[in-house]
């Protein structure tokens, strides 16, 4: 299979394992080997306890779920588990998230000078506090996060986008401008789940965010449209469980692709992917 | 851990709604502990998306035995399989139980929970004295009593209609056998999650003896990488119930 470049960054295929749904990394880590790279759970600057239960809430062909950034911040990920992933023969892209652009500046300089391949600027996600707020929604907002960690560092920055109320257009223009290598399209949808016997939110973290097969021709949608309006390597991601789904993003204008919820699923759906990819190619 | 086509074979109805099914994976049921569980897709399209992660509740040399309720998608799709159909399962995960010797061991069950203490008290009964404490909706929801007559030195029932055994709750049975537990070295529960809070919460006043639940909730991966499945810790944080569990040491948790 042809390797494919993001600046200087070779990946030995188009399939990456999506942040939050492989651990950080030091799980099946066979399967992570083969794939061109692996995204860690979100990292933040302090530790995070994560959402109470229940996390998960599974819908038609997708989940939500309200995880809610569980990680135990960046010096413990740096100090106990990166020295676990030095053996890893595959892309290592470290996912992190925060709440201001003095706090993602934080989280690369103290990610730069490790052995990471590449940051994956999580603005996206809509299990924090207050969603509304989410960083992503906000083209000014954006370009001052990724302007920030742009300063910080000279690692490949993935700039990880959201659908959610704005046009990833906007966002992805602020991104470019700000020095983005690559953006990622999509994150999870808003979702919400209500339980008709209590009249309660089903998911401990109220809201959640919707992933799976029910999302891919929305997301799909924003690959096509994005790529076909600005020159940036573009990872698609949303409700990819075949080899057919990755041609269908390739198609769309995804230089890379990343496989979330099929793991959760089957924590070998990279290796089967990647395996019918290659028959298809021949 | 591996994930492997098991072809299911010998299922039947041993209660209303209630299905007992063996799946043919050597590789899995050779490696089994009790106290562990599998995650079974229950067929190739992506409805339902998840896999269902169920209990084992027994193994021999080359199969497991699931028991199940039809209540949702999957378990229908479940009940549909006949013999030589197949499914695909990842397994077996969870942390096994610690096997103990000489001591008297107590279970206590609440509708399908009886399921993994059968697998259990089958590991348990040559070195150790059992007893049994089980409730159920009524009598016709008592599943695998003959089973457990052979394992078990005492067996203490309860149905919610008085059908069969104390009318009430197992719990009930369960508090008022002072002298039991005084005598156990610990208690192993399974059942409904409000059950095993009532349990866990319970004084008991009996310093030595150790509580250990059976923990569910709804589950993504089932193997520890997308930290779904959470149950508080006393303190702060939160424990995995797929690979933390999900048996618990419940002096460890907060429910």
């Amino acid at each position: 299979m042809t390797k494919i470049k993001i600046k200087n960054l070779e990946f030995k295929n188009p399939l990456v394992l999506a942040s939050g749904t492989f651990s950080f990394g030091d799980k099946f880590i066979s399967v992570a080997n083969q794939m061109g790279g692996i995204v860690t759970k979100g990292i933040t600057l302090k530790p995070r306890m994560g959402n109470p239960s229940p996390r998960i809430y599974e819908t038609a062909s997708g989940i939500l779920n309200s995880v809610g950034l569980e990680n135990p911040g960046v010096d413990k990920f740096c100090t106990n588990i990166l020295p676990e992933l030095k053996s890893l023969k595959t892309n290592l892209i470290v996912n992190i998230s925060g709440n201001s652009p003095q706090e993602f500046k934080a989280l690369a300089q103290r990610l730069d000078d490790t052995e990471i391949d590449a940051l994956e600027i999580n603005i996206s996600c809509p299990n924090i506090r207050d969603c509304n707020k989410m960083i992503g929604r906000d083209p000014k907002q954006t370009y001052k996060v990724v302007r920030a960690v742009r300063k910080q560092t000279k690692k490949i920055i993935i700039t990880k986008l959201t659908a959610n109320f704005i046009d990833p257009l906007i966002t992805a223009q602020a991104a470019n401008d700000a020095g983005t290598d690559a953006i990622c399209l999509i994150n999870t949808l808003y979702g919400i789940a209500l339980d008709t016997k209590t009249g309660k939110p089903f998911l401990g973290g109220v809201t959640g965010g919707l992933s799976g097969p029910a999302i891919k021709p929305f997301a799909l949608y924003c690959v096509w449209y994005v790529a076909s309006r600005i020159k940036l390597p573009i990872i698609g991601c949303g409700g990819i469980v075949s080899a057919q789904d990755v041609k269908e993003y390739l198609l769309a204008g995804s230089k890379l692709v990343e496989i979330g919820s099929a793991n959760l699923r089957n924590p070998y759906a990279g290796l089967e992917i990647l395996k019918e990819l290659n028959r298809l190619r021949g | 851990m591996i994930r492997k086509q098991a072809v299911v074979y010998g299922k039947e109805e041993i209660g209303p709604g209630i299905y007992s099914m063996w799946l043919k994976c050597p590789q899995i049921a050779r490696t089994a502990k009790p106290g562990q569980f599998v995650q079974i897709a229950v067929n190739d399209s992506y409805e339902p998306f998840l896999s269902r992660p169920l209990s084992i509740a027994d193994t021999t040399n080359n199969t497991i035995r699931i028991i199940y309720r039809v209540i949702g998608k999957g378990t229908e799709i479940l009940k549909a399989k006949k013999d030589g159909e197949t499914l695909l399962i990842l397994g077996p995960l969870g942390k096994a139980i610690t096997p103990v010797k000489n001591k008297n061991i107590v279970l206590c069950a609440g509708g399908l929970g009886i399921a993994p203490l059968l697998y259990l008290a089958k590991n348990l009964k040559k070195n150790n004295n059992l007893i049994l404490f089980y409730g159920a909706r009524n009598e016709s929801e008592l599943i695998l009593l003959k089973e457990f007559k052979p394992l078990c030195d005492k067996i203490f029932l309860s149905t919610d209609d008085g059908s069969k055994g104390r009318k009430g709750f197992v719990t009930d049975i369960l508090f008022s056998a002072h002298d039991i537990l005084a005598n156990a070295y610990c208690l192993y529960i399974a059942g409904p999650s409000e059950m095993i809070k009532k349990i866990s919460n319970y004084k008991f006043r009996l310093s030595h003896l150790k509580l250990f639940g059976f923990l569910e909730e709804r589950m993504g991966c089932g193997c520890g990488i997308c930290f779904g499945c959470a149950v508080k810790k006393r303190g702060n944080g939160y424990l995995r119930v797929c690979t933390d569990g999900p048996v618990f040491d419940l002096s460890k948790v907060a429910l």
